[in-house]
């Protein structure tokens, strides 16, 4: 049974982060209720009834501060409130309170803006107007628009069906009563999991365990493992037009029999194609067809997927594709490529020491470890050291180009 | 991250800053040139000059991509480093942060950028990328608001923004690009930041060095500063693009003149309080305009100095333009709700944040970017700086500035 409050008790840095996570299994009917909890139980609790009580509650609970997100991982989402709050070793001010502080927090998580059974109506509309704009502005947005599409087009598996673009039509139907009854079920019934990183006094931590009941009940999620698109046999050429300045072009790929050790590859291959140690996308497209201002490229861990994306000038459309398959067909050249990995791997070694200055690493690879969703920076350093340019091209050789999506932009400068 | 400061200044005028602190485990070298996107106008040696929007960011792509060392982005990267270069309004700036070789980064982007070799093709190729970077900004709502604000408000400066138009970059020739270069890039006009784990003593020797190879050739300038009004060129824009719902933005013209660029880091933190207390989720204005439905969101809001003035700005999305634009002048121009307890709890938020945060080293120089480039102050924030704000002093500066001189902008989408 996983640790239900881990600590990373670390004096490097001068902050206290407490990150408090909510799992539950994903749910497409629930999409919008979640998207709407994350817009509501920000501003206002039932001590703190107005924004400006809140926000100034806040500051003098030493909260530098605090936010709530909704997240996937593998078939849950995760809900999580973040309080970054001050190290009173650091500020040394002896009004701060870490009792009163802890006790700010659980009224923030458990006693939010609401009536016995419901939200507040004109609340919950509010919410949904912002969440309604944010939707909209998703579609006008050129990127925005560019990676929901490819969203759609790419997924043959309804694994993106909770996309909160795929649901704006329910917005209007969640009440508050039930907006309400799922924070209970989700939130307001269970206990988090607990991660505290920074200088985490014993005392401290004694508190945090203690704070959360007896009553409420562990919340529990499903071990994360991959959900894999399977490739397809035709590639999906999809060619629209915006009236935006720019373009934009991009290649999804699928991985045949894919499995979770592919993880290290995806992120060789990344850093091959767009870190600065060997900028393959910049030194095509950029450098020598002078075709983009930037390009990049991404992948999807529990997917399977891996993304090229380049910002264009229409006119260059045919010439960025054609640059781009033959990047892909380089990428299976063992001459080309030796130098290159063995540049990859220098520079995942001395990012290892660089990251010991940042926090964000710190958390992110505790978390990796914690649920299992890839390797930590060292780990993956360790198995990548290992990999030979052979090997890597018979990782290349199992990318199946899925998607061309290509949105042209209409406008002139 | 220890902030205490050493600085030195070597015999051609380059001044450098070190921030040593022994518990990091990189170190982060800056170098600044007083160039920035909006020095259009200058005199060198008696005769005047007026170039086109873009040239101080063409000359940074240069001298990035194509100096006698080839790309830095690939020097530097293929080492491990991490390196980027930025044109900002009143300066331009070059790092690398490296784990290792740190030697190699100091001098490689000292001679790469002080001893150029560009040509006239070398200009020619860098141009299309940032063709292809303009039509990416232009989507940007932002970016755009920007661009009407400057262009509308600034009556006798031809600055829009930092990048120009295509048309600008496009015209831009290999003898203009030599002479910005030839004036500008000199020691005297030049800043070293060093922050992270290294010896100061060593460090400065090793700078000493690699100035000794580098010859200087004196050349006498200045910005040409004008006369501007506090007249602002139009009261109303509006402009076409994708969006999902109206952007509506209003930004007054405030002189400044009374206040030396010292003196405006100090105020700064008031005009914060300011917008604030008056803007934000927890002032009256927003709760009213919620409860109206006028807005969904919390308005954003903003300033830039130009020279003798504050450009500063209030913006939201809204169908009600009209609603939106009259209570946000009401409250720029009569309206005033002073909190002490905002003040004093705002006052403790930056303390907090001063003290607690775990700034990286890219990220203590862009605040000491910021200090020097807005308030010639050379130097990064303490908690101290705090002390000296009051609230008796907050009102009476805030009520002492002219909320006149106004532009609305309009961002409406295309099918409208």
């Amino acid at each position: 049974m996983k640790e239900k409050f881990n600590s990373i008790k670390t004096e490097s840095f001068r902050k206290i982060i407490l990150d408090f996570i909510f799992p539950c299994h994903r749910n497409d009917t629930f999409s919008v209720y979640g998207n709407l909890l994350v817009r509501l139980l920000t501003k206002k609790t039932n001590q703190y009834k107005t924004e400006e009580e809140f926000s100034n509650a806040l500051i003098e609970n030493y909260v530098m501060d605090f936010s709530l997100s909704k997240s996937n991982c593998g078939e849950n989402w995760f809900y999580m409130y973040r309080f970054i709050i001050a190290d009173n070793a650091i500020l040394k001010d002896s009004q701060y309170d870490y009792q009163k502080t802890l006790s700010f927090i659980m009224d923030t998580i458990y006693n939010p803006y609401a009536l016995s059974d419901s939200f507040y109506k004109e609340e919950v509309e509010n919410a949904k107007n912002r969440l309604s704009v944010y939707i909209e502005s998703g579609f006008k947005n050129i990127n925005s628009y560019a990676n929901i599409r490819m969203e759609e087009l790419v997924d043959d598996c309804h694994y993106f069906s909770d996309s909160i673009y795929q649901h704006k039509k329910d917005i209007h139907k969640v009440t508050s009563k039930e907006l309400y009854s799922y924070y209970k079920e989700i939130i307001g019934s269970k206990k988090p999991l607990v991660f505290a990183y920074g200088n985490i006094e014993d005392s401290f931590a004694d508190l945090l365990k203690k704070s959360f009941g007896e009553s409420r009940e562990c919340s529990s999620y499903i071990p994360y493992q991959i959900r894999p698109f399977l490739p397809r046999e035709e590639v999906n050429l999809v060619e629209e037009t915006g009236t935006y300045n720019q373009s934009i072009l991009k290649f999804v790929y699928k991985i045949k029999d894919y499995k979770q050790e592919d993880e290290v590859y995806f992120s060789l291959l990344r850093f091959l194609l767009s870190s600065q140690s060997t900028r393959i996308l910049q030194e095509f497209l950029r450098d020598r067809d002078k075709l983009v201002y930037t390009a990049s490229s991404d992948y999807n861990v529990c997917h399977g997927l891996f993304i090229i994306h380049a910002q264009i000038y229409r006119e260059k459309y045919e010439v960025a594709k054609q640059t781009i398959f033959e990047i892909i067909k380089r990428l299976q050249d063992v001459s080309f490529l030796s130098p290159k990995i063995e540049s990859i791997k220098e520079r995942k070694r001395i990012n290892l020491e660089r990251q010991k200055d940042s926090f964000p690493s710190l958390i992110a690879d505790f978390r990796m470890k914690y649920f299992q969703t890839g390797y930590p920076l060292n780990e993956e350093y360790e198995i990548l050291k290992k990999i030979t340019p052979e090997e890597f091209v018979d990782f290349v050789k199992r990318l199946k180009l899925d998607t061309i999506y290509y949105l042209e932009g209409s406008k002139d400068e | 991250m220890n902030k205490k400061r050493i600085h030195k200044v070597l015999d051609n005028g380059l001044n450098i800053y070190f921030y040593p602190d022994q518990n990091k485990h990189s170190v982060f070298i800056g170098f600044m040139v007083k160039y920035g996107a909006f020095h259009s106008d200058f005199i060198v040696d008696g005769q005047e000059f007026h170039m086109r929007n873009g040239m101080a960011h063409l000359l940074e792509h240069l001298l990035f991509e194509k100096n006698r060392y080839g790309n830095f982005a690939q020097i530097f990267g293929e080492r491990g480093m991490q390196t980027n270069a930025t044109t900002s309004t009143f300066m331009t700036d070059f790092y690398v942060d490296a784990v290792e070789e740190v030697d190699f980064a100091l001098e490689h982007l000292i001679k790469g950028i002080s001893n150029p070799i560009f040509t006239k093709e070398d200009i020619e190729v860098t141009k299309p990328p940032i063709y292809q970077e303009i039509r990416m900004r232009n989507d940007e709502i932002g970016r755009t608001v920007y661009k009407s604000q400057t262009k509308n408000m600034l009556k006798n400066y031809t600055y829009i923004d930092g990048l120009g138009t295509i048309e600008d970059v496009e015209s831009f020739t290999y003898e203009q690009v030599k002479l910005c270069y030839d004036t500008f890039y000199r020691p005297k006009n030049e800043i070293l930041f060093i922050a992270g784990n290294f010896d100061v003593d060593t460090m400065y020797k090793k700078i000493q060095d690699i100035y000794s190879s580098i010859s200087v050739k004196e050349i006498s300038f200045s910005f040409l500063k004008k006369e501007e009004p506090k007249e602002v060129a139009c009261h109303y824009e509006k402009v076409e693009m994708p969006i999902s719902k109206d952007f509506v933005s209003v930004c007054y013209k405030v002189d400044f003149s009374k206040y030396s660029s010292r003196k405006r880091r100090m105020l700064s933190c008031y005009i914060d309080l300011f917008l604030e207390m008056h803007f934000s989720s927890i002032s009256s204005l927003y709760k009213e305009l919620v409860e109206k439905k006028v807005i969904d969101y919390a308005i954003s809001y903003d300033y830039d100095y130009f020279e003798d003035y504050l450009l500063v700005k209030v913006s939201n999305y809204t169908n009600e333009e009209e609603v939106f634009v009259d209570r946000v002048r009401e409250v720029f121009e009569k309206e005033r709700n002073f909190k002490e307890e905002v003040f004093r709890l705002d006052l403790q938020m930056m303390r907090m944040s001063n003290l607690c945060s775990d700034m990286s080293l890219y990220g203590l120089f862009r605040q000491f970017h910021l200090n020097y480039s807005y308030y010639d102050y050379d130097d990064l924030n303490t908690a101290e700086d705090l002390q000296t704000l009051n609230f008796e002093d907050f009102k009476k500066f805030i009520g002492g500035l002219e909320f006149k001189e106004y532009l609305v902008t309009k961002i409406t989408d295309v099918k409208n």
